[in-house]
């Protein structure tokens, strides 16, 4: 609908957290993009972000800190990454096309590849891989879950909308209504707003305890609390009575943010709350939702599995990929400086800045980026979901949501940067 | 460009040709008549000894979708154990049993085959299996939509909706998700499953809806004739795996009353429960069921002996079979009131008794099925084996005293449980033409791929005629696709994009309006944004669709 220069959309898909909403309306008036409906503070922020001016610097590539022609940068781009030995291609916030550029680039001139968000998704990664899980996805939670067990925080303040749309929903396919359901706060979670105060228990706990906690809950689900010997910090009453709730619950669902687990050996904790779900499965359904992300990991992570095998943190310099959670770290490459070229993609967040350090960096960022101090090369690209089409992944990996094109702007969007530096390679 | 391919022993089963001495001309992608004059710049290949086919294609093959990323996340090890240096055109990546896209397109290029169709595509997964197989250059594909333990299904048959309205749905469905054809796994049970049921027989209520399994079948089946959607509805039926499942089988079968119904990965449904492990083969009673019902096809999804993964949307049955999980890890998931996903690694070892069996009944199956146009060479990749064991398969198939042998070697009793000792049956040329080529275009509906008549595209692999029938369908002297070179001595030598076969029956729109008020009010996708346009296959995603020809839609 255009109504004097304004266009409105609806059913936008918003690409600003795991969640990604598809039911925003926004309306774009120029440059200007607002969102009107079904917005929240993440994507307010995310979509409302003001693009500089064409004028201005930031909507300039730059060599050194000096304007220059895109055609200019890139040529640069690619002289940089010819000489370089062994580059590091990090950040990596994008949509699927810019993923699949970014890899095969990577793939022909033998980079590492690990994105901004990997220690969260390292910590999934590893729970999942040495011991699998049984999980769920947004649907099935907002239409079945009786029983929501939230382990540690992240989720109101990373994922806003998640309690409004697959916890006090009010239709739900089964006529079991939501009043029902019950909200066990394991952390430091805070209350949900929009979420009935009656339906929400609380259970503390430091988050380096939570792996106790879970313990302790799934020796009581498996009768064995005769072995248990009650500690400081486990709060044995209430782990009780969830137990009682979750043998009568038809569809438990355990959810955590890997992001918020910010501590040593967190895959444990993950494995823990997995194995909990599963176990209840031997006689009622139960199943794990790892929630969190945003800035392209999972959509990442998606396309880099499909076409090198592995997630993230993937060499492919040796010729053939190489995955290792640990080697591969950018922060561990640039600390040890095992790399001598750095290209960092950060096409949603401007404030995602590409790590501290002297290493020769060729920066493809969202056009408001305000860096500290000039890379090699600085080319502005279009956000995905606003300067132009693309698809995301949300966070239970299932659904790619198409993104849509809101206003026109002059910047090239992140697939047609690195295929054209590809061409030159 | 005129291309000659001279005097190749061609077999071309749609136009009944078998084994005779051919040249073939190729201009513009197509196969074209002799040109009439002589004096046109032609590359020419002598033939002269070697078998010329059509481009193979695989009915059943899973290649692309959420469930094989998730088995490639979960099993690391088999990426690291297999790894693909990058060389020349040809990107790097990983093999064996869920190989990374690219790879999956070389190798299949480098056993000559042209198209492969992904049989399990869930419609909010759509676009994921789409791009995938985009990025599997080399091969036309196709996918299968999954129906069947959709809520949305359910409750229409639950409130007793007429055919028409479920034939609305179906269609929208193959329109909304690219696809060109409808598979039901576990038909209810999936759903049921997340009511905490453990087992679904074919005449067993879903514990909320009601409907049964067999009430599915023959909707669906019924829904996709009427639609005039050239494949059957694609089932992988009830109890898979569950000894004496193959009375589910036949119930099936039964369930679609006449209608044309195909029975996927057949060898997993064809057990009985006979001797003293209760474990025996039912292929006797399952081939006889086909020999005698026409409406019948299957494909067979032998297994073979090493290690895999298993991954079906059948969560109720993987969650059963977690126990056997090779490496100890799996994965299930409940996936969006749609459907789910189960991941299961497996390695298949000849001296286990239930194992080597299974090995047999597919063999079983393959050699007691008379007609081999109702009949698919398929391991349900990777379920029963990877891909990459086709031309071992096809030298089983084609050589007895090689299966004999083959047969001494794995659990002594199992030659004495089976009749494949029996079984001198060899496959012809002209047979395994028909079952990679031939068979498969005609039940997909492809008119112009399969077969190697004037107007057709040119997907021709050209095969040294070995004895050894293994080596021979291993190493293609030279592969095809559209009429570019892309495969010389075995080995990828072009890079060529493959496109998307889907189907667009007609339908009445009205159904949009139900569907949108489900999904306004229980999903978490919008309907806008659930349904793939064409403009977005050839656009972001990467894959130009060529549609499928219905058939005229039927009077009621």
């Amino acid at each position: 609908m255009n109504t004097a220069n304004e266009t409105r959309f609806e059913n936008v898909a918003c690409p600003f957290c795991g969640l990604c909403c598809d039911d925003l309306t926004l309306t774009a008036r120029g440059c200007r993009v607002d969102v009107v409906a079904n917005g929240c503070e993440l994507s307010r922020r995310g979509f409302g972000a003001p693009l500089p001016p064409a004028t201005a610097l930031a909507r300039q590539a730059t060599i050194q800190g000096d304007t220059c022609t895109l055609d200019e940068a890139i040529a640069y781009a690619a002289d940089l990454l010819r000489q370089s030995r062994l580059p590091l291609f990090a950040g990596l916030g994008t949509d699927v096309n810019g993923a699949r550029a970014l890899t095969r680039m990577a793939d022909r001139i033998g980079a590492i590849l690990d994105h901004m968000n990997s220690d969260a998704m390292a910590t999934n990664l590893a729970a999942v891989q040495d011991n699998g899980w049984i999980t769920t996805t947004l649907t099935e939670v907002r239409n079945r879950v009786d029983t929501l067990v939230v382990f540690g925080a992240g989720i109101g303040s990373g994922l806003p909308r998640f309690y409004e749309r697959c916890f006090s929903n009010v239709d739900t396919l089964f006529d079991n209504s939501t009043a029902n359901r019950r909200l066990y706060l394991i952390g430091d979670e805070p209350l949900p707003a929009g979420v009935d105060p009656s339906q929400v228990v609380r259970i503390p706990s430091a988050p380096q305890n939570l792996v106790n906690v879970a313990t302790t809950l799934r020796a009581i689900l498996n009768g064995n609390t005769d072995r248990l010997t009650p500690t400081d910090g486990i709060p044995m009453a209430d782990l009780l009575q969830l137990a009682d709730r979750l043998r009568q619950s038809v569809y438990s669902v355990f959810t955590w943010v890997a992001g918020d687990l910010d501590f040593p050996h967190a895959d444990l904790t993950i494995q823990t709350i997995c194995n909990l779900s599963r176990d209840l499965n031997k006689k009622t359904r139960s199943a794990a939702l790892p929630l969190g992300g945003n800035n392209g990991d999972h959509t990442f992570a998606q396309v880099c599995t499909w076409q090198t095998g592995y997630a993230t943190r993937v060499n492919l310099a040796t010729g053939h990929p190489e995955y290792d959670l640990y080697r591969y770290s950018a922060a561990r490459l640039l600390a040890a400086k095992h790399v001598d070229l750095l290209l960092w993609v950060s096409a949603y967040a401007a404030d995602r800045l590409p790590p501290a350090g002297d290493i020769p960096t060729i920066v493809l960022g969202r056009a408001s980026m305000q860096l500290d101090r000039d890379p090699k090369v600085f080319i502005p690209v279009a956000t995905p979901g606003i300067d132009h089409e693309g698809h995301i992944y949300r966070c239970d990996g299932v659904a790619t949501l198409p993104l849509k094109k809101l206003r026109s702007c002059d910047l090239p969007d992140v697939h047609t940067v690195v295929s054209r530096i590809t061409e030159m390679l | 460009m005129l291309i000659k391919l001279q005097s190749g022993t061609v077999y071309d089963p749609t136009n009944g040709i078998d084994g005779e001495v051919r040249d073939l001309y190729i201009r513009a992608g197509r196969i074209i008549e002799a040109p009439v004059s002589g004096d046109e710049k032609c590359t020419v290949y002598d033939l002269r000894g070697k078998v010329v086919m059509s481009g193979g294609i695989d009915i059943h093959t899973h290649i692309g979708g959420g469930k094989v990323n998730i088995a490639r996340t979960l099993l690391p090890e088999f990426c690291r154990e297999n790894p693909s240096e990058r060389h020349g055109l040809l990107r790097s990546g990983c093999s064996h049993a869920t190989p990374t896209t690219l790879l999956t397109g070389y190798r299949y290029a480098e056993m000559g085959y042209t198209a492969a169709f992904e049989p399990a595509v869930l419609p909010i997964n759509a676009r994921q299996s789409h791009m995938e197989m985009a990025d599997t250059l080399l091969l036309d594909t196709g996918g299968y939509a999954i129906l069947g333990n959709d809520d949305f299904l359910l409750r229409m048959l639950s409130d007793g909706a007429d055919q028409e309205a479920i034939n609305d749905y179906v269609a929208w469905t193959l329109h909304a998700t690219q696809c060109v054809g409808i598979k039901a796994v576990n038909p209810g049970g999936i759903n049921a499953f997340k009511f905490n049921q453990r087992k679904l027989d074919v005449d067993e209520r879903n514990p909320y809806y009601e409907v049964t399994p067999r009430q599915i079948v023959q909707r669906l089946s019924r829904a996709l004739h009427e639609l005039g959607v050239p494949h059957p509805l694609h089932i992988h039926a009830s109890n898979l795996g569950v000894p004496g499942n193959y009375r589910t089988t036949l119930e099936t079968m039964a369930a679609a009353e006449g209608l044309p119904l195909h029975i996927t990965h057949v060898q997993f449904h064809s057990y009985g429960t006979e001797g003293d492990r209760g474990f025996s083969s039912a292929a006797a009673e399952i081939a006889e069921a086909v020999n005698r019902n026409q409406n019948i096809s299957v494909d067979i999804g032998q297994i073979m002996f090493g290690q895999t993964v298993t991954i079906s949307a059948d969560t109720m049955h993987q969650h059963a079979n977690h126990r056997h999980a090779h490496p100890r890890k799996w994965i299930c998931t409940d996936i969006e009131c749609e459907a789910g996903c189960g991941v299961v690694p497996f390695r298949y070892r000849d001296q286990n008794f239930v194992n080597a069996m299974q090995w047999a009944i597919g063999l079983e199956l393959f050699l007691m099925i008379d007609d081999p146009w109702r009949v698919f060479l398929t391991t349900d990749h990777p379920n029963g084996a990877p891909f990459t064991s086709y031309p071992h398969l096809i030298r089983l198939l084609m050589d007895h005293s090689f299966r004999e042998d083959q047969l001494k070697r794995i659990h002594p009793d199992v030659a004495a449980h089976s009749r494949l000792a029996g079984l001198r049956r060899d496959y012809s040329l002209y047979e395994i033409a028909i079952m990679t080529r031939s068979g498969p275009a005609r039940i997909l509906g492809l008119q112009d791929r399969g077969h190697l008549a004037p107007g057709a595209w040119a997907d021709i692999a050209v095969y040294d005629d070995l004895s050894d029938r293994e080596a021979m369908f291993g190493r293609p002297a030279y592969v095809f696709k559209d009429g570019e070179l892309v495969v010389r001595h075995g080995e990828v030598c072009g890079l060529v994009p493959g496109r998307t076969h889907a189907v667009r029956p007609e339908f009445d729109r009205g159904i949009e309006k139900h569907l949108k008020s489900y999904f306004d009010r229980y999903h978490t996708v919008s309907l806008d944004n659930f349904k793939i346009s064409a403009d977005e296959m050839s656009g972001g995603i990467g894959s130009e669709v060529m549609p499928v020809a219905c058939g005229r839609r039927e009077s009621k």
